[in-house]
């Protein structure tokens, strides 16, 4: 069905399509709306809505539904992704899986409810205590924020690992076209879940591993599965890149708007491609290589202090040179600007 | 007649035993746990916990009433960070172990996902009174349905005055050489003096 959506309402309703029935989460602009959609959902297909009285607390609600082999999410923007590190790492730890959106907004601090990517060290790198990693899928529309929301459920599961869907304020904000097909996805079993039941009585979930050896053996196995993800699970767009001499790369918002200034920058005769990391991690390091390795040089845009660049530094190992361009503070780049940025960048302009 | 010396005992009726090839175990003990304790590197025979310590005394009273409830495969035990982080040594339950002082929040969870099962939070007193309050107020106030959660004071064996979550010999020997506070440290209470030392379980 075709209707007209806003950013945060798809999230719930793909979370709903992936069999999602437990949502547990804290109001924050510019989230809220997914909160509101869950308590307006979730119920109806008999489901579970809590409003927590704390990010602490719903992530920690969420570590208990995950236990319960439930799937189960929460929402939040950068202040609550702060106050839900430390489940995150549980989380991740003791190998339970859920899905935690980020809408992202300004900071540090309090900052401001207008749209950053400033999170992307918090949430793609760690931010929590202790060696794991979060798979993260990044949506640049209001049709992946739906979509993406659903692949984030079956990654959790398929990995037994947090997942997040890191956006910002405005894909979350946006209104556009989506499409959903009803289709009934049933989550897949899971025998390790605690369930008050005699077949998983002997379960049990934890992160703690008392002896050394016991703790690396646990963190090997999870070093093995997170290898398995980055073999398998990244994702990435292009857009007019077989014959590009600057490749410009930018997730979410940022990467819409590059996506009109590469077709601007074409009609002008420019050869501009577009590179769209949809995975964050894992990073899809290898494609942007064979992608930019036929290019000459490289543009990075976020709305952040230069965040995501430094896995394009570390996929590229020095092979290009990679310039970056980035806005803060709510600010977002228009097409004209970044126009601008790429006409400066040129290899054949230099 | 016995003279006032003699002391009289009863004959004990003999227990049944439990054996394994290193121990033999000659008390009487719920269903509800375990035979051996394999889930611990070694002493599978014993608790953890140090003699004199509550939680033994809790574990049995909660074993015994969740063996005569005949709910040993409807529950689900919440362990929290402290000592009795590893309640699930014991316990032949469902086990989910939670971060400090989140237990009712993750309970929530667990409770609402398995709405006709049973739900037991366990929790020491700084577990439950210092680092969550904020869970267990809430949890309460939400009125969150057939939710066990159990107060288990840490220093039972002590004569201190109880003063609050965390006041502990432990805390005294662990952390705070001068005590946790003034009254540990034989000072008088003096103004703005009680919040210069956190008190923080000696455990952690």
């Amino acid at each position: 069905m075709r209707q007209l959506c806003k950013g945060n309402v798809a999230v719930i309703k793909g979370a709903v399509l992936a069999g999602c029935r437990a949502y547990y989460g804290y109001p924050i602009t510019p989230a809220s709306e997914v909160a509101e959609a869950a308590a307006l959902y979730f119920p109806e297909v008999g489901g579970t809505f809590v409003q927590a009285e704390s990010e602490t607390a719903s992530i920690n609600m969420v570590y208990g539904a995950a236990s319960a082999g439930v799937r189960v999410m929460t929402a939040s923007s950068g202040p609550g992704l702060s106050l839900m590190q430390e489940g995150i790492s549980y989380l991740a730890g003791a190998e339970l899986p859920c899905v935690i959106v980020d809408v992202m907004r300004g900071g540090p601090g309090l900052g401001n409810i207008a749209p950053e990517q400033s999170d992307y060290f918090a949430m793609v790198k760690g931010g929590g205590h202790g060696n794991y990693r979060n798979l993260v899928v990044a949506p640049a529309s209001v049709q992946e924020m739906a979509d993406l929301t659903i692949l984030a459920f079956e990654l959790a599961d398929r990995y037994r690992n947090p997942a997040i869907v890191l956006t910002d304020g405005f894909v979350g904000q946006m209104m556009e076209p989506l499409d959903l097909e009803y289709r009934e996805i049933l989550p897949p079993e899971k025998p390790w879940a605690v369930k008050g039941t005699a077949e998983t009585r002997k379960n049990m979930i934890s992160s703690i591993f008392l002896e050394s050896d016991d703790l690396e053996e646990h963190q090997r196995r999870m070093e093995a599965k997170y290898m398995r993800a980055q073999q398998r699970e990244t994702r990435w767009e292009e857009y007019r890149t077989e014959d590009a001499e600057l490749i410009v790369v930018g997730y979410g918002i940022v990467s819409r708007v590059l996506r009109s200034a590469v077709d601007e920058a074409r009609k002008q005769g420019m050869k501009v491609g577009l590179f769209r990391p949809i995975t964050l991690w894992p990073f899809p390091s290898k494609e942007i290589a064979a992608t930019a390795l036929r290019a000459e040089k490289i543009l990075v845009v976020e709305l952040s202090n230069g965040q995501m660049v430094e896995d394009v530094r570390l996929a590229l190992n020095g092979q290009r040179p990679i310039e970056f361009y980035g806005r803060v503070g709510g600010n977002v780049p228009s097409v004209e600007e970044l126009l601008t940025k790429m006409e400066e960048q040129m290899p054949s302009s230099v | 007649m016995a003279g006032p010396n003699v002391i009289q005992i009863a004959e004990i009726p003999e227990e049944p035993k439990v054996s394994n090839d290193k121990y033999e175990v000659v008390h009487q003990k719920s269903e509800v746990f375990y035979p051996q304790y394999e889930r611990k590197s070694d002493l599978q025979h014993q608790t953890h916990y140090c003699p004199g310590c509550g939680h033994g005394v809790a574990h049995k009273l909660i074993a015994e009433a969740l063996e005569d409830l005949g709910v040993q495969n409807d529950t689900i035990l919440v362990s929290p960070v402290g000592c009795s982080v590893f309640a699930y040594y014991y316990f032949d339950v469902g086990n989910v172990q939670v971060a400090h002082g989140r237990a009712p929040a993750a309970a929530t969870g667990l409770k609402r996902a398995c709405p006709d099962k049973i739900v037991i939070a366990y929790q020491g007193d700084g577990d439950l009174a210092a680092i969550g309050t904020a869970e267990i107020v809430h949890a309460a106030n939400r009125g969150e349905k057939n939710q066990r959660l159990l107060r288990q004071q840490r220093d039972l064996r002590h004569d201190w005055r109880p003063d609050g979550a965390h006041d502990s010999c432990r805390t005294t020997q662990h952390h705070f050489p001068l005590g946790a506070s003034p009254d540990q440290r034989r000072l008088p209470p003096a103004h703005g003096r009680d919040a210069v030392f956190p008190r923080s379980s000696g455990l952690h």
